[in-house]
């Protein structure tokens, strides 16, 4: 993946501070021009991929040769890591086959040929490429696991559990991720973070945000709710359209917008982006959207700008950019109590948790009557990510991660 | 109640010292599992904890630096290249409700607490909200909150297999048994403490030091033999009694010193939080 170095470490310092900056370049000299290679499974879609864009102009700019790799596959692959993904994620009636490991594995040592493997610190990001550390020629790797794999499914993580007890060290977004067995690697809990200089974060004009809604048949005079993710049955889409029918009776005139993208990792994609539309279609004023209809990063960040409360009810979550991306842009968020979620929602601070899809239209509800109370949580919800997810900690994370392994 | 009434003020160090100064903050008896990092500016930088240093001590962190620099090298370094990054940070303006919240939802033992400017306040840990909870009845047995499975270990292991499976574990502390009876405890402290007094002078010694040779005494020598236990029938508000009054930072549960569980600061809060409702909490902390 080319990713041109487009922003520098500096043009964070309004955000950040002068010295978070400073103490960036200083942890960022002592492994200066070492080769950082990160591999995952999608050039877009997904916070993976979102991290990663930003990161690796960030790391280049402080002085890091970083490298993003993308793993060629087909769909029958990605069939495959699918599943291994659900049963990471817990879904007990998954069963890897011979057939469907030896798919994995061939399509892994393929790409070991093709990409560019040899870095002083290989970064391995969830389970599609893990099989690559067969291949290693040189460097410290390290696994970065972004989903929640605290209850994983037993055959699969028996399976892929030979791979990661390979690696130099692991990387968890939560400490009840790592698997109870894992022993004698190194681990290192991470929170990830976003980029609020990037396209889909950054501030826009109210006229850029009006053109977009309008482009797309949004009113911007009616209330607006949304959730930004992936077609997939852990983020609970058809929950989220159940969710708004049991809101529209309260407040007839409110919109929602369904927005995700598709990844080409993710071959479920396509059939739940099918049901959504099709159980959308029974009712009015659902706006179901995509990449394929136009809607990029400039776009999502748009719609999330418009929305008086944004919605995330899925039912197993890594950590939920998502979650951190509307919370930054001060909008309150109603959530499910899974994964991440309870770091970033705090219950009445910067928004609501709910455990039924009922708590959750009642709490839209009285944000959407309750302006002040909205614009109350959303301001505590953006000095929350302000302190806690942006960027700039990523960064000197990834970079006390290198010095450990390769620095001096 | 305010913030103020449960902040509390915790050691910390400046991002630029050494590690050393974090090891002889971390290995002292009576003190804090982890120190505050803070910039010049008393601007919080990280935290860092007994078990980070037990792990680089040990070789499982910091493994470049070690090769290029021995231990002696790497406890010169600055503290800034092994913290954690500051996580968990919220305003002095903050409810106290809203703490106990964060911290029973995510199982997380403090939170930082800062100013407007983002200076660093202090910490609100379980002992801040247990410090509260003082000769209160809860309703709640010990037995259907305490912790298994167990990681333990006999007074023949040495320090350094102990403190390796504290590492892989991720636990603070391994209670020791023999012949299935509890004999003692031993923590992270316990080891950083040992090492301290074995190598007094550390950072004099004109060749690196061999942590296994430091730690190669056994468990027995250095374990806590007056360990501070608890019944599994006992009502929660006993073991938070406990808890403050020996400040320790978890209690084995046993029945006649056959250990059954244990129950740590943090399980005590989370579960209250959960199963009473913050509001509860908060109240009979007023009371």
């Amino acid at each position: 993946m080319k990713t041109p170095v487009t922003r520098q470490v500096s043009d964070y310092e309004p955000i950040v501070g002068k010295d978070e900056v400073k103490s960036i370049i200083e942890l960022a000299e002592r492994v200066k021009g070492a080769k950082v290679i990160h591999v995952n499974a999608t050039p877009y879609g997904g916070g993976v991929a979102e991290i990663l864009k930003s990161i690796i102009p960030l790391a280049q700019s402080v002085g890091l040769n970083a490298k993003w790799q993308v793993l060629q596959a087909n769909s029958d692959f990605f069939i495959i890591t699918k599943k291994l993904h659900n049963a990471l994620q817990g879904d007990t009636s998954i069963e890897l086959t011979k057939d469907m490991q030896d798919t994995y594995l061939k399509v892994n040592s393929l790409n070991a040929e093709l990409l560019d493997l040899d870095g002083d610190v290989v970064m391995i990001h969830d389970p599609q490429p893990l099989p690559l550390i067969n291949y290693r020629k040189s460097g410290k790797w390290v696994w970065r696991c972004h989903i929640d794999t605290s209850s994983p499914n037993e055959q699969v993580w028996s399976f892929l559990k030979y791979f990661v007890e390979k690696y130099d060290a692991l990387v968890f977004s939560r400490e009840t991720y790592v698997p109870y067995d894992v022993r004698g690697v190194k681990i290192f809990i991470r929170y990830p973070s976003i980029d609020p200089l990037s396209n889909k974060n950054k501030p826009l004009r109210q006229t850029e945000i009006l053109e977009i809604l309008e482009k797309f048949g949004l009113d911007p005079d009616r209330p607006i709710i949304g959730q930004v993710a992936r077609f997939d049955p852990w983020k609970n889409p058809l929950g989220v359209i159940d969710v708004y029918r049991k809101v529209k009776e309260k407040i007839p005139d409110i919109q929602l917008t369904l927005i995700g993208s598709f990844a080409h990792d993710d071959p479920e994609g396509v059939d739940w982006y099918n049901k959504t539309v099709n159980y959308a279609k029974k009712f009015r004023d659902i706006y179901v959207l995509t990449n394929l209809d136009g809607v990029g990063d400039v776009e999502v960040n748009a719609f999330q700008r418009s929305f008086n409360v944004a919605l995330q009810l899925s039912i197993r979550e890594g950590f939920g950019l998502a979650v951190t991306e509307a919370l930054w842009k001060g909008i309150p968020v109603v959530a499910t109590r899974v994964g991440g979620i309870p770091l970033q929602v705090i219950d009445g601070v910067t928004g609501f948790l709910v455990d039924t899809l009922d708590e959750a239209a009642e709490r839209i509800v009285l944000l959407i009557r309750r302006q002040w109370l909205a614009r109350e949580l959303g301001q505590a919800g953006m000095e929350h990510v302000r302190r806690n997810f942006l960027i700039t900690k990523d960064l000197k994370d990834y970079l006390r991660i290198h010095i450990e392994l390769v620095g001096g | 109640m305010q913030i103020s009434d449960l902040l509390l003020t915790r050691p910390s160090i400046r991002w630029d010292d050494q590690l050393l100064l974090a090891l002889n903050i971390l290995g002292g008896k009576h003190t804090p599992y982890r120190v505050v990092v803070i910039d010049e500016k008393s601007r919080i930088k990280g935290v860092i904890s007994g078990r980070r240093i037990l792990e680089v001590l040990l070789g499982r962190r910091g493994e470049a630096l070690r090769v290029k620099k021995g231990i002696k090298g790497i406890l010169k370094e600055p503290v800034s290249l092994f913290l954690d990054e500051a996580r968990n940070i919220f305003p002095e303006n903050s409810t106290p409700k809203t703490i106990l919240q964060y911290m029973a939802e995510n199982n997380i033992g403090y939170v930082l607490i800062v100013d407007d400017n983002g200076m660093f306040k202090g910490v609100i840990d379980e002992i801040s909200i247990l410090n509260k909870l003082k000769n209160k009845v809860f309703s709640l047995k010990v037995k259907d909150i305490m912790k298994h499975p167990l990681v333990t270990v006999s007074p023949e292991n040495t320090l350094f297999e102990a403190a390796n499976l504290m590492v892989d574990f991720r636990i603070r502390r391994v209670c020791v048994i023999e012949n299935d009876i509890m004999v003692g405890i031993l923590t992270v402290t316990d080891i950083l403490n040992h090492i301290l007094i074995k190598e007094k002078y550390l950072e004099l010694l004109i060749y690196d030091v061999d942590v296994k040779e430091v730690l190669n005494d056994k468990v027995e020598n250095v374990m806590s033999t007056d360990v501070i236990s608890v019944d599994p029938e006992n009502d929660l508000g006993e073991a938070v009694d406990k808890i403050v009054k020996y400040n320790v930072s978890c209690l084995p549960v046993s029945i006649k010193r056959r250990l059954l569980g244990v129950l740590c600061r943090i399980d005590m809060v989370t579960s209250l939080v959960k199963i009473k409702g913050a509001s509860d909490i908060l109240n009979m902390m007023h009371g």
